[in-house]
């Protein structure tokens, strides 16, 4: 009775110690090398990105590829949280306003150190300095661009407005007849794409000048006079009531919105909806352009690869090689619809489709997005504070003031 | 013969003091390894969040572990916030209304599901779904009934009474913080109806037909009887509601995704845009030790009332 006893006893430890190490991984050492990598890509990147997997992995048996994807904001907190634990992917790839936060947290490692030097001849220099900090390279870019452009439905729009005030006077007799609901489709729950609105006041100053870290400088007239611009546009139905990035696609897919504001990534989901649509540079606000911001998506090497040497070293190089190769950028290309960032990639797709002629000439007019973890709180601050001026929470009046209060809080909250 | 019967008292002494001994390591030896899970999944991280609020953890110092003391300086700065007050404020609005439409509901369910109905089963059925449902899929359903421009609950409104009666539900923090509370209001009613239904079939029936011997009314029944009767059951559920309310972070942070501005957040969502949003690690930590604390209070407090009511 008592060996049966102390039997049950020791199975009962035997599970417990396996149930509680069934939680850990331990991977088994077939010789097979295990690259894992974390992005926020739309669908249509997100299988090509898997067609250049297979590729790879049939000109390299040895060598595994795993991808996940998450949206922006799980992306961020998730890496954090496991590159803090010494665990999560070997590789990130993110826009450039998030690699300024990983850098702070010293959770990715300077690419130079893994790909050496030579391997950046090839790629646009504007793009590789919008993930440089502290004169390190800590991205690789992919694509150029990020802008907001106009798109228009050439059913509803034959010749498109230059100016907003083109615009405004196009769009009102339609809505008068009730065929459209709003003028222009776009989010109103991102700063972002508010943006280009704002540096037709502005300018696109966002920060005090030559400020390392950079300090806001939000409270001032001109984002008082934005402020009123943006609250008539809303109230005036110009751009809808409210609205994520699935409202305003729909707004312009079933033409209840002839105009929309989005990005090159959005290419592939007007074609995808059978519309018959175009693209143009922004229109000007008052004889002043409206600039996008412009960023680049760079893929990032975690904390997590740093020890990496031998063979998994040499796997990292080969696939961040692959994947930012002209071939495949041009494969990507044709998906997320922005500029490659390997030169030849760039000027062969320019010469094939006029799309990206007039991305080039957005991007001459646009304001780059620093990559440092302060402009992802402003752009936090900036949000938070236009959903208070659109659900008439705060006047025109308090909004830099609100924008600026907000952004030293939340970068104050930063640095603890 | 007495020197016999005093020997076999001792020896009997001696054997169940060994007994019990060995009984009693054995117990020990079985809940070590409860013990050890408690301890790993309960004590260490409350330990370490106390210990955290009271030193500065960002994300710059976060791989270091340099984490200096700050003494209450996190404490001081939550209590001098405005915010702090004005979410704690929706936090107690989010769980009281949350918690009294559970209960009213829920038990109204329950006493009418108690009674003879045709189709019962299939009512219990239908009753019980929200509670069957994934959280996500409900808030993300409610979401969807909600939209601005193409949710139902606007295109009725629009239909009825014009585009000026569309409501913004989810970019008013105001209209946010509604839509949150019908959605957590309706997946929150199956539990309260359940236990409560349980409660009410373990009540003896003797109790009413004595009552109704002695004339009493419906509401004499429900005041006298039932009420009473389904306290130990409903003291420990609402415990658990209020409990599980004021830590509800899904339904907020679905309804208004990431953009959840301050006037909709409750203490625990805005703890964890703190902490995940603003990567302000220890500062997010003092905020959860006085969610922490405060709930502790309360279930002690109304624990205690019950019992002063129960002896009374």
């Amino acid at each position: 009775m008592k060996s049966v006893r102390k039997v049950l006893v020791f199975l009962s430890i035997v599970i417990f110690q396996l149930t509680l190490f069934s939680a850990c991984d331990f991977s088994k050492d077939d010789g097979t090398i295990e690259i894992v990598i974390w992005e926020d890509e739309s669908e249509a990147v997100r299988a090509v990105h898997d067609e250049i997997i297979e590729e790879f992995i049939s000109a390299n048996p040895d060598i595994k590829v795993k991808r996940t994807h998450y949206e922006l904001q799980d992306l961020k907190s998730n890496f954090i949280n496991a590159a803090m634990a010494g665990h999560g992917p070997d590789l990130v790839i993110g826009p450039n306003d998030v690699v300024g936060l990983f850098q702070s947290g010293d959770l990715i490692i300077p690419t130079e150190d893994l790909m050496g030097e030579e391997f950046f001849s090839r790629f646009n220099k504007t793009a590789l300095k919008a993930v440089q900090i502290n004169g390190k390279q800590y991205g690789i870019p992919d694509r150029n661009g990020n802008e907001l452009l106009l798109f228009y439905n050439k059913k509803i729009i034959d010749k498109p407005a230059s100016s907003m005030e083109e615009l405004i006077i196009q769009t009102e007799e339609l809505k008068e007849e009730g065929k459209i609901d709003y003028s222009i489709a776009c989010r109103t729950d991102e700063s972002f794409f508010f943006f280009p609105f704002q540096t037709a006041f502005t300018g696109g100053k966002i920060f005090k000048e030559h400020t390392i870290p950079l300090e806001p400088d939000l409270d001032t007239p001109e984002m008082t006079e934005y402020a009123r611009y943006i609250k008539k546009l809303h109230d005036d139905k110009v751009i809808p009531r409210s609205g994520d990035y699935n409202v305003a696609k729909t707004l312009f897919e079933e033409g209840k919105a002839p105009y929309y504001i989005n990005g090159p990534w959005a290419f592939v989901e007007c074609d995808d909806a059978n519309m018959d649509w175009d693209i143009t540079v922004l229109p000007t606000i008052r004889n002043k352009p409206m600039k996008p911001s412009s960023a680049v998506k760079a893929v990032m090497v975690s904390i997590v690869a740093e020890k990496a040497s031998g063979p998994k070293k040499e796997a990292l190089i080969k696939y961040i090689d692959f994947l930012t190769s002209k071939e495949s950028q041009l494969k990507l290309s044709k998906v997320h619809g922005q500029l490659p960032t390997d030169k030849e990639a760039a000027e062969e797709v320019m010469i094939l489709d006029p799309k990206y002629a007039i991305q080039e000439e957005q991007l001459e007019k646009s304001v780059p997005t620093p990559p440092y973890q302060e402009m992802t709180k402003t752009w936090d601050a900036m949000r938070d504070a236009q959903m208070e001026l659109l659900t008439g929470k705060i006047k025109a009046e308090d909004y830099g003031s609100k924008c600026q209060e907000k952004a030293v809080q939340y970068i104050e909250d930063l640095q603890g | 013969m007495r020197l016999e019967r005093d020997y076999y008292r001792n020896l009997q002494i001696k054997t169940s003091k060994g007994r019990f001994h060995k009984e009693k390591s054995k117990i020990l030896w079985f809940l070590l390894p409860t013990f050890l899970v408690m301890t790993l999944v309960v004590a260490y991280p409350l330990i370490f969040e106390f210990v955290l609020s009271f030193k500065r953890v960002v994300l710059q110092n976060l791989r270091s572990w340099d984490w200096p003391n700050v003494g209450f300086d996190n404490y001081k700065r939550i209590f001098r916030e405005p915010i702090f007050y004005k979410v704690l404020g929706n936090t107690v609005l989010w769980t009281v209304i949350n918690v009294s439409c559970h209960v009213f509901f829920g038990m109204g369910l329950a006493l009418l599901l108690n009674r003879k109905l045709p189709f019962k089963a299939l009512i219990r059925l239908i009753l019980i779904l929200p509670w069957a449902m994934p959280e996500y899929i409900v808030a993300l359903t409610w979401k969807g009934l909600f939209n601005e421009e193409f949710g139902t609950i606007n295109v009725v409104l629009k239909t009825l009474f014009g585009s000026d009666a569309m409501i913004p539900w989810l970019s008013d923090p105001k209209y946010v913080f509604i839509a949150s509370i019908i959605t957590n209001v309706w997946l929150g009613i199956p539990f309260i109806m359940m236990v409560c239904l349980g409660g009410l079939q373990s009540i003896d029936k003797e109790y009413y037909e004595a009552a109704e011997v002695d004339g009493a009314s419906n509401w004499q029944k429900l005041k006298n009887i039932t009420l009473p009767l389904l306290k130990p059951v409903m003291t420990p559920a609402i415990i658990l509601g209020t409990v599980w309310t004021f830590n509800k972070v899904n339904i907020i942070y679905i309804m208004a995704g990431n953009n959840v501005s301050d006037d909709a957040h409750i203490l625990v969502t805005y703890a964890m845009k703190k902490a995940f949003n603003n990567y302000n690690y220890s500062y997010s930590a003092a905020f959860a030790v006085i969610i922490f604390l405060i709930l502790a209070l309360f279930s002690s407090t109304f624990i205690k009332a019950q019992k002063m009511n129960q002896v009374r």
